[in-house]
């Protein structure tokens, strides 16, 4: 018996593809929506419905296994047969032994490159909902319904090689292609949303022996905690059963938030999936040119973005930040239209964990960082602005033009609505005249003479005492900085 | 011209006898009664064992002519899917419009709350 | 009975009006097809709506369409919007599509009038239409005898004077069969020529749509009208579609017509026209092909002689295994192309316990016999262990087939063969599967192939009934198909009309 186990660790990781129809029909790929209407008869398998294949889902496929340095190859659709209700032609159309990306790999920030076997496009499945059983299990259900608005909405799934060693890496990977997925635009990857999906193939192996020893496959893993913690149980139950004198059985099992993972129950011809080339199907074989043009059309990578935030002065860890909620283009963006760079990595961090942050316009937010920096705004106004900027941009994304929020339905007024300067006037943020805030000093003085006299005795931090009478007298919109200059001055003169 | 693109290795296999004869070779290694009773819970056909008996005579006769197969040697020959040698086909990502819910559901043999309506699905489960 | 040119050409010039037509067909279906059974639906009142609008059309002054008011018949695994498609199988009894197939709209904006949807073997499998969960097609040559099949209803319908068009589907022979034992023209195109949208699946990489006509010239229009390509079809192929009617009055002077040595081995063996015998392959020929249908072949071949082609003996090794491929690739595809039929979303279910058990329940009774042997047959085929040796092998042979045909047409522009290894059979006759399948055995190289293949009528065989010659080209070689069936069609012996009152002879010569 070994002394010490190492973890060993491949993902399987199903990302739903962000186009506006579904892999092979002109439905709208679009969630949230009542049941079956978002449906075609080729979604519904009805007879005599044939598929066509969605170029722009070829496309993202194309250019995520660019990202993760995968070869683009010829490929060709199979069948996968297997019966169940929330599949309406009662077979998967998948990518098989000739998936669209294979051979490539991804370098975990900080850690190590992880092979990545293959990715492959395929079709998702429909809701089956379970009727009657407790919290709508199966156990105990008298029946089900099933909506196929899921149906066909392109999936990619990415195969990565067992190089995986802890749950640790398994999380960063992860992470790290979400920002990948996020920066291409090519899936929101959601993982407690099921827009990103990840199971993990789990096995432990004596240290430093190299072998590759009976896996389980884990599901049901909907957060990064949920990955971490089933990695570090499944590989714990392995390692308990190897010291036992027993060997894991490979199968599937599922992860509960009991925190442990349990065995699915399959049947016996479960796996007999009959795969052949789809007929309806013709191969899919992108030449060097559509290859090249996909590559150009790429934006720039997490990686990459990481590298040029690191030169602006932020630390790994606002870096990885920004990238993670994919506000790297635009925080790198305003820093290129000449805003301040710590200003503005320094908003990314703590004022834009927001919905609304990524549709940030990189001129807006360089304009509103000069517009602190160059003392218009306060640090609390920026804040404000920056908010508000937010929620207009979502309101503004998700508004039909005619029923848009805006004053006026032109173009102009629509960017206008956006604009910081703008926002800032509407708020009644102007920036104080130099006499009114000279005013406002002198008041705080003269309504607090002892204070004062210690303040030129030397005491600064009295100071306190008159910031924050202006700050009161202005309901915080006051600059903290100019008035601590005013006072100095009072002081010095 | 005529024979002048006739493969040369290509064996010629002696047609079968009679059909008895054919019977008789294929119920020992065609196919078994269990493999067919496999094949129709696969394909999720109910069988009575005495359909299951239909079903192997008659599976079986075309399984046994297909051992013709079994002379050729194909080593060299790639398999075709597709009669018309077509590549990417695709489709623009623009919707159309849905088909009317209602239409459709009204072909369901269930419905409810604007879903298919199933028995229960049993299956894998915790 | 007026030809669909014909018909056409009266109502556009007002010569005559779409709903007297229509009239007159519905008519002899009324009183026929108790008889015959061409019908699992007749859209009486939807056809007289349409001919109406035809109709005024005309007395608008606009052009309906080269097929204005044409009566046209659609085989049942066609799909029509709101009108029961059932693939005559209780499976899908009373099911309505949401749509059209891309076909039946192409019909349709020609100025085509629908007037039924008619009988199949269930879900196309089958050579007699012996199959249908609604009873048989009888032939309307002799009601004792099969139209053919799968499409023996459609074939039935045009033979019979209930339609002078219909359309059908082709897998394995399903048109091209019917055709030859009804006495009239059957077209399979290129596989990609046609769009199969709308067309319910049985075996998607083999099933092209085609018409059905009394004349060449008729099924040279409805095949212009339906071919083309359709981008909700993945596999219809873009091309330009040709002036067919042009190819009719070609001549064959020059064309090189081989006669496929394999398929005629039991006629006469010699060389027409100064070709080479058979050879080397003595034995190597398909079985069962009765002499009366060898010898009206080569009679063909020797008509076409006499008109200036070119005639000679070719060997198509390949198509003596042709048989056992299809009927493992086919299975296969179709075993996967029904599993949608499980109860839930359309068609039949029968109630279960669980999803499982309502699938299998549903299932055994949705589907007949054939269909499940079919079913269970490709399962198997494709099944874990199983595929290298069945599905695997039988592509490898699909693709042996399309090598020796494409060295055949080097040397030859369109080939020469029976349709059918016989005439109209008996109800009952073929009921071994093995027996059934061997009705294919000429006309499904042509599917593994994908090229385009027809059948012509020529002549007569045992029992003075229809015997059909078959005409096959090179993938999209329609036009010089088109041009060595119309000479053949003017050459063919005069074809007596089915005994049913008031039909002409179908074909024959007409000059």
């Amino acid at each position: 018996m070994a002394a010490s186990w190492e973890i060993v660790v491949g993902l399987e990781v199903h990302v739903e593809l962000a186009t506006d129809t579904k892999l092979f029909s002109a439905a709208p790929s679009r969630f949230g929506d009542e049941p079956n209407t978002n449906v075609t008869p080729v979604c519904l398998g009805l007879p005599g419905s044939l598929p066509v294949l969605n170029r722009r889902a070829v496309e993202l496929a194309m250019a995520v296994g660019l990202a993760l340095n995968c070869e683009i190859r010829p490929s060709v659709f199979h069948r996968k047969n297997y019966f169940y209700p929330d599949m309406p032609k009662d077979y998967q159309v998948s990518q098989y032994d000739q998936p669209i990306c294979s051979d490539g790999w991804l370098d975990v920030p900080g850690g190590s490159r992880i092979g990545i076997e293959r990715a492959h496009l395929e079709e998702d499945a429909g809701k089956t909902t379970h009727l009657g059983g407790a919290d709508g299990r199966i156990h105990g259900a008298v029946g089900a319904l099933v909506d196929y608005n899921r149906a066909g909405t392109p999936l990619l799934e990415i195969v990565s090689r067992p190089d995986i060693d802890s749950a640790a890496e398994a999380s960063a990977y992860v992470e790290e292609l979400r920002a990948i997925l996020l920066a291409l635009g090519a899936s929101d990857a959601r993982l407690e949303e099921g827009s990103m999906r990840v199971d993990a193939n789990i096995s432990v192996r004596p240290a430093g022996s190299g072998e590759l020893r009976t896996r389980c496959e884990v599901k049901n893993l909907n957060s990064l905690r949920s990955l971490r913690n089933a990695i570090d149980y499944e590989a714990r139950r392995h390692i308990d059963l190897y010291a036992a004198g027993d060997v894991p059985v490979q199968e599937t099992r599922h992860w509960s938030e009991d925190g442990r993972t349990h065995s699915l129950r399959s049947k016996e011809e479960a796996d007999d999936y009959r795969y052949f080339p789809e007929p309806d199907l013709v191969p899919l074989a992108p030449d060097d040119e559509w290859i090249a043009q996909v590559r150009a059309a790429m934006p720039e990578l997490p990686a990459s973005q990481r590298a040029r935030l690191h030169e602006c002065g932020a630390e790994a860890e606002d870096a990885q930040v920004i990238v993670g909620r994919g506000l790297a283009p635009v925080v790198l963006g305003a820093v290129d239209a000449g805003a301040d760079a710590k200003r503005t990595v320094t908003h990314a961090v703590q004022n834009l964990a927001l919905d609304g942050a990524e549709l940030l316009d990189a001129d807006r937010l360089a304009s509103l960082v000069n517009l602190e920096t160059s003392g218009q705004l306060t640090a609390t106004q920026a804040k404000t602005v920056l908010v508000e900027m937010c929620a207009r941009s979502v309101a503004a994304l998700h508004a039909a033009p005619a029923e848009a929020d805006f004053p006026s339905d032109s173009a102009s007024a629509a960017a206008r609505a956006l604009d910081p300067a703008a926002i800032a006037a509407e708020l009644g943020f102007e920036a104080m005249a130099d006499h009114e805030l000279e005013a406002l000093v002198d008041q705080a003085i003269a309504d607090s003479p002892e204070a004062w006299e210690k303040f030129c005795a030397g005491e600064a931090k009295v100071a306190g005492v008159f910031v924050g009478a202006v700050m009161k007298a202005t309901r915080g919109q006051a600059d903290g900085q100019a008035v601590t200059q005013l006072l100095a001055q009072r002081r010095d003169a | 011209m005529s024979g002048a693109n006739k493969s040369e290795k290509r064996q010629v296999r002696q047609q079968e006898g009679s059909p008895t004869h054919a019977a008789s070779r294929e119920e020992v290694t065609a196919i078994s009664t269990d493999q067919v009773a496999h094949v129709a819970r696969l394909a999720r056909i109910e069988l009575t064992p005495d359909e299951i008996e239909h079903y192997t005579g008659h599976l079986g006769r075309v399984l046994e002519h297909a051992r013709e197969l079994e002379d050729l040697d194909l080593a060299d020959v790639p398999p075709l899917a597709h009669p018309y040698p077509l590549r990417n086909v695709f489709r623009d990502d623009v919707p159309s419009t849905p088909v009317d819910r209602d239409d459709v559901l009204e072909q369901a043999p269930a419905a409810s709350s604007g879903q298919f309506e199933v028995p229960p699905v049993l299956g894998e489960e915790v | 009975m007026s030809t669909a040119l014909a018909i056409a050409a009266d109502i556009r010039s007002g010569a005559r009006r779409a709903a007297d037509v229509l009239d007159d067909f519905l008519g002899r279906i009324e009183t026929h097809d108790g008889d015959v059974h061409a019908f699992n639906t007749v859209t009486a009142e939807q056809a007289r709506a349409a001919a109406a609008a035809i109709d005024a059309l005309v007395d608008e002054g606009r052009d309906p369409g080269p097929l204005a008011g044409v009566p046209v018949a659609f085989k049942d695994n066609l799909c029509t919007r709101g009108v029961a498609t059932t693939c005559s199988s209780r499976m899908l009894e009373g099911w309505q599509p949401p749509y059209d197939a891309t076909v039946v709209q192409a019909m349709t904006a020609a100025g085509a009038v629908m007037i039924g949807k008619t009988n199949l073997d269930e879900f196309a499998m089958g050579s007699s239409t012996e199959h249908s969960a609604f009873g048989p097609t009888r032939n309307p040559y002799d009601l004792g005898r099969v139209p053919g099949g799968s499409s023996g209803g459609s074939a039935a319908a045009v033979a019979a004077g209930f339609a002078p068009l219909a359309l059908g589907s082709d897998t394995g022979g399903s048109i091209r069969q019917p055709a030859s034992l009804c006495g009239i023209v059957g077209i399979k195109p290129t596989y990609g020529r046609v769009s199969r949208y709308g067309l319910v699946a049985f075996a998607s990489s083999f099933d092209q749509i085609g018409p059905f006509a009394t004349d060449v010239a008729d099924a040279a229009l409805a095949l212009g009208v339906i071919s083309g390509h359709d981008p909700a079809d993945s596999t219809s192929i873009p091309a330009a579609v040709p002036d067919f009617a042009a190819a009719l009055g070609r001549g064959v002077d020059g064309l090189r017509v081989g006669v496929v040595s394999e398929m005629t081995g039991s006629g006469r063996n010699r060389a027409a026209n100064g070709g080479s015998p058979p050879g080397d392959a003595a034995g190597d020929v398909l079985d069962g092909i009765d002499a009366d249908v060898t010898e009206r072949v080569l009679e063909a071949a020797d008509a076409l002689a006499d008109a200036g082609a070119t005639v000679g003996r070719v060997s198509v090794p390949a198509v003596t295994y042709g048989l056992t491929a299809y009927y493992l690739i086919a299975p296969a595809e179709a075993s996967s192309n029904l599993a949608r039929y499980d109860g839930t979303r359309y068609g039949l279910r029968v109630d279960g316990a669980d999803v499982e058990e309502m699938n299998r329940l549903t299932r055994r009774a949705g589907f007949g016999d054939e269909v499940k042997a079919r079913i269970m047959l490709g399962t198997f085929a494709l099944s874990a262990g199983y595929y290298d040796a069945y599905y695997g092998k039988a592509q490898r042979v699909r693709m042996l087939t399309r090598r020796d045909f494409d060295a055949a047409y080097a040397d030859f522009d369109v080939l020469l063969s029976p349709t059918s290894p016989c005439v109209a059979f008996r109800f009952g006759e073929r009921a071994d599967p093995m027996t059934m399948y061997r009705c294919d055995t000429c006309t499904i190289p042509s599917n593994l192939s994908g090229d385009p293949a027809m059948s012509v009528p020529f002549g007569t065989g045992a029992d003075d009934l229809p015997v059909g010659v078959q005409v096959m080209a090179p993938a999209l070689g329609e036009e010089t198909m088109l041009t060595v069936a119309a000479a053949l069609e003017r050459a063919a012996p005069p074809l007596p009309g089915p005994p049913l009152a008031g039909v002409a002879g179908s074909t024959g010569a007409r000059t």
